[in-house]
This record gives C-alpha cells, sequence and structure tokens, in this order.
C-alpha cells in the first residue's frame, strides 16, 4: 500500500499548515489568554502569577456582573423571541399564501446587513427626541413614550428587538425549509384523525423538527455571545454601562482600560459561558450517534 | 548606531539643519480625539505648520479620548506605534515612560529649555526619573460652566455661584420651557461634571485629599456623600436625549439657547467660537459653581513612542519642535479654547473667559489636579463605571457610592 | 452542526388553489404584513431620510416623505464625509474593504476546500480529532484571542498592514470552511476517486480536475458565507486593519461618531446605506444560497 502511504502523506502535507495555524492561533492563543488571567498583568502582560486575583476583582465589579447579566437577559430573550418570530412566520408562509417570496425575501434581508447597520439604523429609529417616540408625538399622542434607548432599565431590550429583527428570518427560513420536508402523509394522517391545523402544528409536526430547533438555538446562543459590535452601535453600552456585553467588556479592558489581566479574566468568562451553551449540544448529538 | 545616538543626530539635523531635514519628507501619523469643529482648527494648526516644514500629515482622529487611546495601546501592542499621540498628562504618561514606551525628549527639552518655560507643574507631569517624555500643548480646566446669555437674559437670572443658586435658577429656566442643563450622557462627561461638585461640596483642601492624597477615608467622607447627593439632583435637569450625546453637541444646545448651562471643560469655547459666537455677548462663561477659587487642570500634552526608523524619529523632532513654538501654541489655543502650556508665549488680546481663567490659574493654590493627573486609566475607569451607574440608578444612595468611591481608592495604588 | 445545516434548502411551496376569505385568512395575511412593516420600516427610514436636505429632517418627522428627494448627502456621504481632518468620505473605507474581500475570501475558500478533501480523504487515529479541534475552534470567542493574536501578528511584522488582515480573516474563517468542504467531500462517492487513482492521478490532479467542478454548489455557499461575513466583520476590521486599511464598517462608525458642528444625519444615513449596499445586493442576486452561506457562517466567532 504504498499508494495509500504516499496519498496520505500529500494529505498530512496539505493539512500541516492549517494544523500548526489553528494550533497557535487558537489554541496556543486560548492557553496564553487563561495563563495570563492568573497573573498580575496591567498594561502590559505580565508573568508573575497572582492566583485568582484577577477573577476577584472582576466578580466585585457591578460592570461585570451587568454585563454578564445581561448577557443572559438579552440571550434568553433573544433566543425565545428570535424562535418564536421566525417560527410563527414560517407556518403563516407554509399556509400556501400568496406572495410568499416577497414575504421570505422581507423577513429574511436584514440578515445581510452588519450589526453595525442594525444597531446604527435602530439607533435612529428608537431615539427619542427625533425617532419613532417624538412622530407618534406629532401625531396628537403627546403623553406617548417609548424612550427604551436612553433608559437604564430598557436599553439592553432595544439590542434584544434589533437582533430579533436581524436574526429571525434566518430561523423562518430554516424551519420553513423543514417543514416542508414533513412527508405529506403525516398531514394526511392528522386530517384524517379530525385534528385542527394549529394542533397539528405543536403536537406533531413541530415536535419532529426538534433537531432544527436546536441547530437554531446554538445558532442564536453564538450571536449572543459574540454580540459586540450591535453593541457599539446601537447603544455603546450606555446609558451609563445599563447595556454592556461581556464581549464589549473584554474588548475595553483589554484596548481602552490598558488591564490585560481583568481583560483575560473577562474573556475566560466568555470561553465557559460558550462551553456552557454548546455542552447540551454535544450531548445531545454524541446520544444520538 | 545606539539609539542613543539617532536620537541625538536627529535633533543636531533639527536645530542645525532644519531646511536639510525639511527637504527630507517626514511622515507623521498622529493619535489624537479631536475631532469638534473647534477642535479639528485646532490641530489644523500643527498640522498645517508640519506640511508647510515639508512634511506628510496623515491624521488618525479618534471619536473620544477612550477611544483613542484605545488606538494607541492597540497599536503599541502590535508594534505599529503612532509617530505621536495625544494624552492628558498625568498618572497614565509616567506608566507609559516607566513601560519604556516612551522617547525621552531631553534633548530638545535642553535645547529649548522647557524646564523654565513651563509651569512647574506641567514639569513635574510631564517628566519621569528626570526625563521629559511629554510635550505639553496647552491648559484647559475641567470646572467651567457655560450659558446661553439670551435665556439667562429672558428668565432674569444671573450665573449661580453656589449649588443651591444653581438649583434655584435651573428651577426658573425650567419653568420657562428651557432645558436647565446641557448634559452629554457619556461617562466621561458625567464624571467631569461630578468632579467640579465634588469642589463644590468639600472645597479644594479636600478635593486634594482624595486626589492628591488618595485618602480613603476622606474619599467616603460626608463631602463625598454630599456631593453624590447634589449629583443625583442634577438628574431632573437634564432632558431625555442625554444618553450618548457627544460633548460638543451638548455645547451646540447652548449656543442655539435650547439649554441653559452646560458644565464643560473650556474646549467648549473653541466649539462656540467655531460657531462665530463671542465670549460675553453671545455666550457667557463662569466657572462652576463652587468653584471659583479652583482651576481643574487638564494639560493635552504628545508623546512620542520609541520607534525604530531615523526618518519617523526625525518627523517626531520636527513635531514636537513645532508643537513647542510659542507661536504655534498661541494660535492652536486661539481655536483651542485653552491657555497654552508656555508661559512664554503672549497670548495677545484674550477674551473675557481666559482672563477669568487666567487670574485663578495664577494662583498655585487653586490648581488641582484632574482625573488623568490624579489616577491610571485603570483607576479612573472604575470611578467612571461608578459615577455613571449612580447617575443612571435613582436607586443607589449617595452613601454606598461614597463607600463604593472610597473603596476605589483603597485599591487605586495596590 | 453542518450536518443539519446541509439539509436547510427552501423548497417552493405548491401554487395557493383557490382563494377564500374567512376571518382566518384576514388575519393571517395582516400579521405578515405587520411583521413585514417590522422588517422594512428601519431600513426605509435609513434610507428616506438620506434623500432629504438637512432643514427637511429638521422640520419634519422621520416618516416625512422627501419634498424633493435627492441624492446630494450619498454624493456627500461617498466623497467628503469626515472623520477628523480626513475629509474623503466613506469611499474610503468601501475600497479598503475592497481591498480586504477579495484575497480573502479566494484563499481562505481554497486553503479550506483543499482541507477538507484531505480531512475527507485521511481517515486515520487521529483525523477525528482535528476535526472536534476544528469545531470547537469555530466557537472560541474572539475576544479569547484578540491579545496574543495581536502580538503574534506583530512578532511577524503583519500587524496593522493589510496582509495582516487578509491573514486574520483566512485564519478566523477556516475552521468553519474547511468542515463545511470536508462534509461535502465525504458525501461524494469514493468509486469516482478511485478510478482516477489507477489512472495515475494525483493528489492535487484530482482535487482541480475532477473534485473542483463538482463543487460549485458548496462553493456559492462558501463565496456568500466569507463575502458577507468579511464584509460585515466590525472587530477584526478595527483591531488588525491598521489606520491605513479601516473596513468600512469601522470607518462607518468613526463618521457616524464624529460630529462637527450640526449633525448631518442625510449624510450619515446615506453612508450607512452604502455599507449595507453590497451585502444586500449579494443577497438579492444569490437566492436560496444564501441561508445555507449564513446559517453555515453563523456559527463563526
Amino acid at each position: 500500500m504504498v499508494g495509500a502511504l504516499g496519498r496520505n502523506l500529500t494529505s498530512k502535507a496539505v493539512l500541516t499548515p492549517t494544523i500548526i495555524a489553528m494550533t497557535v492561533c487558537f489554541y496556543g492563543c486560548m492557553a496564553w489568554t487563561i495563563y495570563v488571567s492568573f497573573t498580575r498583568s496591567g498594561m502590559l502582560p505580565n508573568y508573575d502569577l497572582v492566583g485568582l486575583a484577577q477573577y476577584d476583582r472582576l466578580w466585585g465589579d457591578n460592570r461585570w456582573h451587568v454585563s454578564f447579566a445581561n448577557m443572559f437577559i438579552f440571550g434568553v430573550l433573544f433566543i425565545t423571541g428570535a424562535l418564536a418570530l421566525g417560527t410563527l412566520l414560517a407556518v403563516l408562509i407554509d399556509t400556501k399564501v400568496r406572495m410568499e417570496g416577497a414575504f421570505r425575501t422581507i423577513f429574511l434581508y436584514p440578515l445581510s446587513m452588519s450589526f453595525i447597520v442594525t444597531g446604527l439604523a435602530w439607533r435612529w429609529f428608537l431615539d427619542p427626541t427625533d425617532g419613532l417616540q417624538s412622530f407618534v408625538r406629532s401625531l396628537g399622542w403627546e403623553t406617548f413614550e417609548f424612550d427604551w434607548l436612553v433608559d437604564r432599565d430598557m436599553a439592553i431590550y432595544t439590542i434584544v428587538i434589533a437582533a430579533i429583527w436581524q436574526g429571525s428570518g434566518l430561523i423562518m427560513a430554516i424551519m420553513l425549509a423543514g417543514l416542508r420536508s414533513i412527508d405529506r402523509d403525516v398531514w394526511k394522517a392528522t386530517k384524517m384523525d379530525g385534528i385542527p391545523t394549529w394542533r397539528a402544528y405543536v403536537s406533531v409536526i413541530l415536535p419532529q423538527l426538534q433537531p432544527l430547533v436546536i441547530t437554531c438555538v446554538v445558532l442564536l446562543a453564538i450571536t449572543v455571545v459574540k454580540s459586540f459590535d450591535l453593541v457599539v452601535a446601537l447603544t455603546n453600552g450606555g446609558p451609563g454601562f445599563a447595556s454592556d456585553l461581556p464581549a464589549k467588556f473584554v474588548v475595553d479592558a483589554a484596548f481602552e482600560r490598558a488591564n490585560i489581566g481583568q481583560a483575560s479574566a473577562a474573556a475566560v468568562m466568555m470561553l465557559m459561558a460558550v462551553i456552557a451553551a454548546l455542552a447540551p449540544y454535544f450531548y445531545l448529538v454524541r446520544r444520538r450517534s | 548606531m545606539t539609539r542613543k545616538s539617532v536620537l541625538l543626530g536627529g535633533a543636531a539635523v533639527m536645530t542645525a539643519l532644519l531646511p536639510a531635514a525639511m527637504a527630507n519628507a517626514q511622515t507623521a501619523d498622529v493619535i489624537h480625539w479631536w475631532t469638534s469643529g473647534g477642535e479639528s482648527r485646532a490641530i489644523g494648526v500643527f498640522a498645517d505648520a508640519f506640511e508647510d516644514a515639508g512634511g506628510t500629515w496623515v491624521d488618525s482622529a479618534m471619536v473620544g479620548g477612550q477611544a483613542a487611546r484605545a488606538s494607541a495601546m492597540t497599536r503599541i501592542a502590535g508594534g505599529e506605534p503612532p509617530t505621536a499621540m495625544q494624552w492628558n498628562i498625568g498618572v497614565a504618561v509616567q506608566q507609559l515612560a516607566e513601560e519604556g514606551l516612551l522617547r525621552p525628549l531631553n534633548d530638545l527639552a535642553e535645547a529649548g529649555n522647557w524646564t523654565d518655560n513651563l509651569p512647574p507643574l506641567i514639569v513635574e507631569n510631564a517628566t519621569h526619573d528626570g526625563n521629559f517624555y511629554a510635550v505639553p500643548v496647552n491648559i484647559h480646566a475641567d470646572n467651567w460652566m457655560w450659558y446661553s446669555t439670551a435665556i439667562f437674559d429672558e428668565v432674569g437670572v444671573e450665573p449661580p455661584e453656589t449649588w443651591d443658586d444653581f438649583f434655584a435658577v435651573a428651577d426658573q429656566i425650567q419653568a420657562a420651557g428651557y432645558t436647565p442643563l446641557a448634559l452629554g450622557g457619556q461617562p466621561w462627561q458625567e464624571s467631569l461634571l461630578f468632579r467640579t461638585i465634588i469642589i463644590a461640596a468639600g472645597g479644594r483642601d479636600y478635593y486634594r485629599q482624595v486626589f492628591v492624597d488618595h485618602d480613603v477615608e476622606a474619599a467616603g467622607g460626608p463631602q463625598m456623600v454630599e456631593a453624590f447627593e447634589l449629583f443625583g439632583r442634577l438628574r431632573d435637569y437634564v432632558d431625555e436625549g442625554s444618553p450618548g450625546r457627544l460633548w460638543n453637541e451638548a455645547t451646540m444646545m447652548v449656543a442655539n439657547n435650547e439649554a441653559a448651562i452646560q458644565i464643560m471643560g473650556d474646549w467648549a469655547k473653541g466649539e462656540f467660537n467655531a460657531a462665530g459666537l463671542v465670549a460675553g455677548e453671545d455666550y457667557g462663561c463662569h466657572m462652576a459653581p463652587g468653584t471659583r477659587d479652583a482651576y481643574v487642570l487638564v494639560v493635552d500634552v504628545f508623546t512620542f513612542p520609541v520607534l525604530d526608523e531615523d526618518d519617523a524619529t526625525a518627523a517626531q523632532t520636527m513635531l514636537a519642535e513645532i508643537m513647542m513654538d510659542p507661536a504655534h501654541q498661541v494660535e492652536f489655543n486661539r481655536h483651542k479654547g485653552a491657555l497654552p502650556a508656555r508661559l512664554d508665549a503672549d497670548a495677545g488680546a484674550i477674551d473675557a473667559c481666559a482672563a477669568i481663567g487666567e487670574q485663578i490659574v495664577s494662583d498655585p493654590d487653586a490648581q488641582l489636579p484632574n482625573m488623568a493627573l490624579a489616577f491610571s486609566n485603570d483607576v479612573e475607569g472604575q470611578v467612571t463605571d461608578l459615577v455613571t451607574e449612580y447617575w443612571n440608578d435613582p436607586s443607589m444612595t449617595a452613601e454606598e457610592a461614597a463607600e463604593r468611591f472610597s473603596d476605589i481608592v483603597a485599591n487605586a495604588d495596590s | 452542526m453542518t450536518v443539519a445545516v446541509d439539509q436547510v434548502a427552501v423548497t417552493s411551496a405548491p401554487k395557493p388553489r383557490g382563494f377564500q376569505i374567512t376571518p382566518g385568512r384576514i388575519g393571517l395575511y395582516a400579521f405578515l404584513i405587520i411583521s413585514a412593516l417590522f422588517f422594512l420600516i428601519p431600513l426605509l427610514i435609513v434610507f428616506n431620510t438620506s434623500l432629504k436636505p438637512m432643514d427637511e429632517i429638521r422640520a419634519g418627522d422621520i416618516f416625512d416623505l422627501p419634498i424633493d428627494p435627492s441624492f446630494a448627502a450619498w454624493a456627500e456621504a461617498w466623497t467628503s464625509a469626515c472623520t477628523g481632518r480626513n475629509c474623503e468620505g466613506i469611499r474610503v473605507g468601501f475600497w479598503n474593504s475592497v481591498k480586504i474581500l477579495v484575497p480573502s475570501v479566494i484563499f481562505s475558500i481554497l486553503i479550506a476546500a483543499i482541507n477538507g478533501y484531505a480531512l475527507a480523504q485521511w481517515r486515520f487515529k487521529g483525523s477525528e480529532l482535528i476535526l472536534g479541534a476544528l469545531m470547537l475552534g469555530a466557537f472560541i470567542p474572539y475576544q479569547v484571542i484578540l491579545y496574543p493574536m495581536v502580538r503574534i501578528l506583530s512578532t511577524v511584522g503583519l500587524y496593522g498592514s493589510l496582509p495582516g488582515i487578509i491573514v486574520v480573516h483566512i485564519i478566523f474563517g477556516l475552521p468553519v470552511l474547511t468542515l463545511i468542504f470536508r462534509n461535502f467531500y465525504s458525501g461524494i462517492p469514493i468509486e469516482l476517486i478511485k478510478a482516477a487513482r489507477i489512472d495515475g492521478a494525483g493528489f492535487f490532479r484530482i482535487f482541480f480536475s475532477i473534485m473542483l467542478p463538482m463543487s460549485t454548489n458548496i462553493l456559492i455557499v462558501a463565496l456568500i458565507l466569507q463575502v458577507t461575513g468579511i464584509w460585515n466583520d466590525y472587530l477584526l476590521g478595527l483591531i488588525f486593519a491598521g489606520r491605513e486599511n479601516l473596513p468600512m464598517t469601522v470607518q462607518l462608525n468613526n463618521i457616524v461618531g464624529s460630529v462637527t458642528g450640526e449633525r448631518t444625519f442625510n449624510v450619515d444615513m446615506a453612508a450607512t446605506m452604502l455599507t449595507a449596499l453590497p451585502p444586500l445586493i449579494v443577497y438579492f442576486l444569490s437566492g436560496r444560497y444564501f441561508v445555507r452561506g449564513i446559517t453555515a457562517g453563523a456559527v463563526k466567532g
């Protein structure tokens, strides 16, 4: 089998640069960051170990608490919101509506836009003095209030809205594809049993799409953890730091505040959050195979 | 050649053979955060002078000091530092020097006799271990109050001297249908406002205890509680468009007579000037309430990262000399709204506001450190976080805020 | 993940037969139309505002149609919008993005396709490990990698340069792309390759003359994923590109963030539209491939 060996050699040669790049840039950097999170690094990296001091300070920092909590608020609302809206739109479109193509195009186009553009568009639309609120007031409803963008308690929800706007088209497309792949016999069976359509969806059809739902949840969860641009463009973390997210916290700490230690500790917490979000998925995949 | 001889060589070229140096096109990539109308004109003075001398100015302007510092730090980490970077003089510059990231400028400083031509406080902070590391270009103060003379006349009020006055005046202004306080709701602006209130609440000696001595007990004391209380009361006098607003947008609200008062450093004056308004007529200036005897110094400096190429070092030298030139400093600060950093820069006829400023700053006891002079960027960030959290969270008590302030100061020097 | 993703292909529904007006149908259409408005309005407002002069913006509100629509603000945004003293418009960012995009897309797809093919061919003890490592790599948040990556690029002298940002995009694109190609090539009948080998064709010969021509579909998917992903990137461009090469998204945020005198909303919004257009065009041209491209890429980062 000299030929097979030769083939493998070429494969190995082809893959080696990638493997080296992956090892150094992903796992090497990751290891570096984890290590540095246990050192006293400040403006520049420093390799004196100080145990958990960076994590102590991080968890004593209110801004971090707000960022981390926001990740969960944003995560839960965005994932359920996008999933619900996307699925609902898919189901409605699947009922043989006219101009299906137009609707699909409209629901999906925000997906092509960057989070910077998404954030800016929504920032202008939600601006209390120039946007929707002032428009509704100019119609005569003087007491109308929609000032979430500048409200400390509500600012994070504007990020949820903008993210749902951007992402639910994707869910619609995936779920629609799933619905279209359902065997016609399943529908016939439900018709024969006299099950109303909405019940057929809830108790027969959608459960069959469970793997797709899991895919969607993972895709959305990743969006949550990596959301940086959207916050930067929409609220820049404000008012104050009320809508800050870990992705922004890390970048600010590393580059703006020149505190490598804090940035590394926060980045490691982000990594753990991703692993926590992925664990159930990998568990399910493993159990199924 | 060693680095030192390169530097000396560069300086010699500049001082002895200036026309020859001009023949070589030098490129200066300058990071700064001067993007408002007045500021753009001001930095343009240096840029034009540099280009007139044969150099090429590459403008790396960032919006906001934090973004500019982030960009500078990223580029230093990436081994591609800019030719020059703006900073506020203070602890951060000292740290950069300590880490060996900045080029010492002793050769230029000695040749230009900087030590004698700059105020002692600036010399002290622009040097580290006896070496000059920064070129100071101006002296600003944080604690200015700008007001719309049109609104004040219409309502019939005088500039408030104390915060009690302020609330009385602001109530009348609000009743007349104007926004009393134009605030850009960005953390650094909230923090600036709060610091002027600390002086009013505790007096300048108290301010020194906290910001110079880092006295932990004082930082959590009753004066701080009172400052936070006063600060919290201001929430009722700000319009809802405040969050995220840029400082110069807030200044324009006063300039356009939409809002009555802005508490902001005297870079705001550059903005009024750029809009063609005249100090004392179209807009008024006054020290912030309760800070008549204080001048919270903000000094913009340029620092020069250590660079390997001779060309780049020569460009730094050229830039430093242009920025330290008395005539350029006068022209620069005419747009910027500040006093020149050089004592021998004769500003000539100065406006009504600058006259007030010069009188106060001439008293050394009035000179107080701003945030950058008091703390590192890291600690400054923590204070700013606290102040903005308090401002945006009415449920936080002033006592709790003061206690947390004291915690930050306690850990500031560890 | 990618297995599930590959199933996504929206087939068209059978044409509606007949049309009955029932309360249910009316409600359904009402909901769909309201949803459509929700998706359309933010961008329409940006577009609408970009066509108005400033005095109309000041006088009216966001839903007022322009009295005298003009693309003047677009021209200004393109040629003379300012950040600081640089007033050369957003076209600088546009061309920077193009310069970053083209090589990044070509090289990342080529490398990933070859790697994916090699992985599909090469079954050995460690290949599972490599696959797992690639998969996990796709999920690591950039924030964990950013700072050390800056140092690495600085060491090899690429930080802040065009090649630097291109290398970063290639590396960060590799895990997902490689997996996509690997899954695709795993599905190709082994007999085909065996026959070619008997004819004496080597690795690259087989790849370029047999595999690549068969890969049109997956190449389109990869192309869409990379073009939109790299065009829309903000963070990597901000950190790695260097001031000469800042991509359009970063420049857009700088232009919108800096105000000299009065805020020029029309120019800001025109710049936003200009930045949004390239991926929008890709979207309208790519049709059903688009979802597959984006889905494959959503795991990136």
